[in-house]
């Protein structure tokens, strides 16, 4: 009975531990943000927010906050126009299936160092319409989308499967062309799944460093990778504006998604 | 409308059925362009040479292949980077088993507050949890600053750039996707058998290592792996949160493209780390089948 709870209570001690682990970079840059103090030091002196006044007048980082915001917009966009005929295929054909599934998830599992260098090489020379592709926005999103699909794709086969066959059948006893009856049949039914998998690939490319900083130029480059380049010389709580920045878009769009989707079971 | 013309549509989607594999199309030639060949480019650069000034010239040579795996010091960083991950991925796993444990035996609005601090760090940037960390452990960060002023520390102290600041910013990236693989694999289990293995006098140790340990394994091994290979591939981390001597295969790869503007030998690199991962991937995976058919 003893050793029954001395077991509980340090389980719940070691839960208390990880919470704090969990949330002490979160909680420190929150706090730091928002510090008056020229340095990055505690214990934190005073507080004021012009820090915020030096990050939103300084071009260069809202650029870079903008160039992040496109580049995640671009991401999103391919990554459903690509996955949602994907994951439909997937989830109704049977021959191969496992095979083209792993094929399509592998670029998961290889390191964005990896994939960087790799897109870098393989297509930094090429130029579409005269417009050399290294450096453009678009190259970046392209490569973001190789770890935003696999994750679309992820969420969306699960969603197609467990979806009523009869109800397209239907549609298309009715009169619908195929491409009407799956936008006004399956994609509001398979919603939730396709918010989702929206939301993966929108949180994926914000946040991916990496392969950005091996695409980019001075004029394309991403928040995370302004952030990563001024990490040893920017000694100012600025650089915790910046990453409070970034977290904060990311938790807005997952609250926007929870939003929606809370709204949208209401009704 | 026409019974001929309703015949040609209700075609049109059984044909769109029959026709599946088109739908598969533009995403195999999304992976094929920006993935395959990509990697197919990197494979061909890794045989060509590096005379000095210039990037690269065309070449079929094994040169950089055998000097990442004779040179000492390429050896080294092999030997680092896979002792990093290992550690990485003990810590990791062990850490998200026994949180998953913890919520997997609660109910109602405290399951779903744990439920969404495991999420926290898969939705932070890898800069950030950087960033983060790197105010925690110098010496005039929160740590010293708590350690000094609750008095259990008469000095400050300094812990950035160390193994250890290196290996708790690498399990923080991985750590969300192993609880909820472990976490999966606990919703399967019925809690009842470790109730039923309390009543019958087992004690919670002897509970927890002959009932649950192995019912999640598999949960467990895919963690792993994992943690694993996440933690090969990363660099920025271990760079900015370890010490200055940890030098590791991703670090040394993006050194020699960027740095050195050794286009051949990074790619030979890279494919070095990809065989690593795959092997990792691949035992582990054979170590799973094995031990599973040995136990059903």
């Amino acid at each position: 009975m003893f050793e029954e709870r001395a077991f509980r209570n340090l389980h719940r001690a070691f839960a208390a531990f990880f919470t704090l682990y969990v949330l002490i970079p979160i909680g420190i840059t929150a706090v730091m943000a928002f510090s008056d103090d020229n340095v990055i030091r505690f214990p934190i002196r005073g507080f004021s927010v012009r820090w915020f006044g030096a990050f939103l007048n300084d071009a260069q980082w809202i650029n870079a906050a903008w160039n992040s915001l496109e580049i995640a917009a671009m991401t999103t966009v391919m990554s459903l126009l690509l996955s949602l005929p994907t994951a439909y295929a997937l989830a109704n054909g049977q021959r191969g299936r496992p095979w083209l599934q792993t094929l399509l998830i592998l670029p998961l599992f290889v390191p964005g160092v990896v994939l960087g260098i790799s897109v870098a090489m393989g297509l930094g020379s090429v130029t579409v319409f005269g417009s050399e592709l290294f450096g453009s926005k678009i190259l970046v999103a392209c490569a973001h989308t190789l770890w935003a699909l696999p994750l679309a794709i992820t969420v969306l086969v699960p969603t197609f499967e467990t979806l009523d066959k009869s109800l397209v059948e239907a549609a298309g006893d009715l009169g619908a062309p195929p491409l009407l009856a799956f936008f006004n049949v399956i994609v509001p039914v398979a919603m939730t799944g396709i918010v989702s998998a929206a939301l993966f690939s929108f949180i994926t490319s914000l946040n991916e460093f990496i392969m950005a900083l091996f695409l980019t130029t001075r004029d394309t480059q991403t928040l995370p990778v302004m952030l990563w380049l001024s990490l040893r010389s920017s000694a100012s709580p600025q650089i915790a504006v910046a990453s409070f920045v970034l977290a904060g878009s990311v938790f807005t769009a997952v609250g926007l998604a929870y939003a929606w989707y809370s709204a949208s079971r209401r009704k | 409308m026409s019974s001929a013309d309703a015949i040609s549509r209700r075609s049109g989607i059984s044909g769109l059925t029959a026709n599946i594999p088109w739908l598969l199309v533009p995403g195999l030639l999304f992976i094929f362009f920006v993935f395959g060949w990509p990697l197919l480019y990197l494979l061909r650069m890794s045989f060509n040479d590096h005379p000095g000034a210039t990037v690269y010239v065309e070449a079929w040579t094994l040169r950089n292949y055998v000097f990442v795996l004779t040179d000492p010091g390429m050896l080294t960083e092999i030997a680092k980077t896979v002792y990093l991950s290992v550690v990485t991925a003990v810590v990791t796993v062990t850490a998200a088993f026994f949180f998953a444990q913890f919520v997997w035996l609660r109910e109602g609005s405290a399951r779903l507050i744990f439920l969404a601090i495991a999420l926290g760090p898969m939705l932070i940037s890898e800069v950030s949890v950087i960033i983060g960390w790197r105010m925690f452990f110098p010496s005039n960060g929160l740590l010293s600053y708590a350690m000094t002023s609750t008095g259990l520390s008469g000095q400050k102290i300094n812990l950035l750039s160390t193994e250890l600041a290196a290996v708790v910013g690498l399990s923080y990236i991985s750590v969300s996707y192993c609880f909820f693989s472990i976490l999966s694999v606990l919703n399967g289990i019925d809690r009842g058998l470790l109730t039923a293995s309390a009543d019958l006098g087992a004690s919670p140790v002897r509970t927890f290592f002959t009932v649950l340990l192995p019912l999640a394994k598999g949960g467990i091994a895919a963690a792993f792996t994992q943690a694993f290979v996440f933690t090969m591939g990363i660099y920025a981390t271990t760079n900015a949160l370890g010490p200055d001597s940890l030098w590791t295969v991703p670090y040394e790869i993006q050194l020699q493209m960027l740095t050195r503007r050794n286009w051949p030998m990074a790619a030979a690199l890279s494919i070095v780390l990809i065989v690593i991962i795959a092997a990792a991937a691949l035992v582990t995976q054979w170590l799973r089948h094995r031990k599973g058919s040995r136990h059903v």
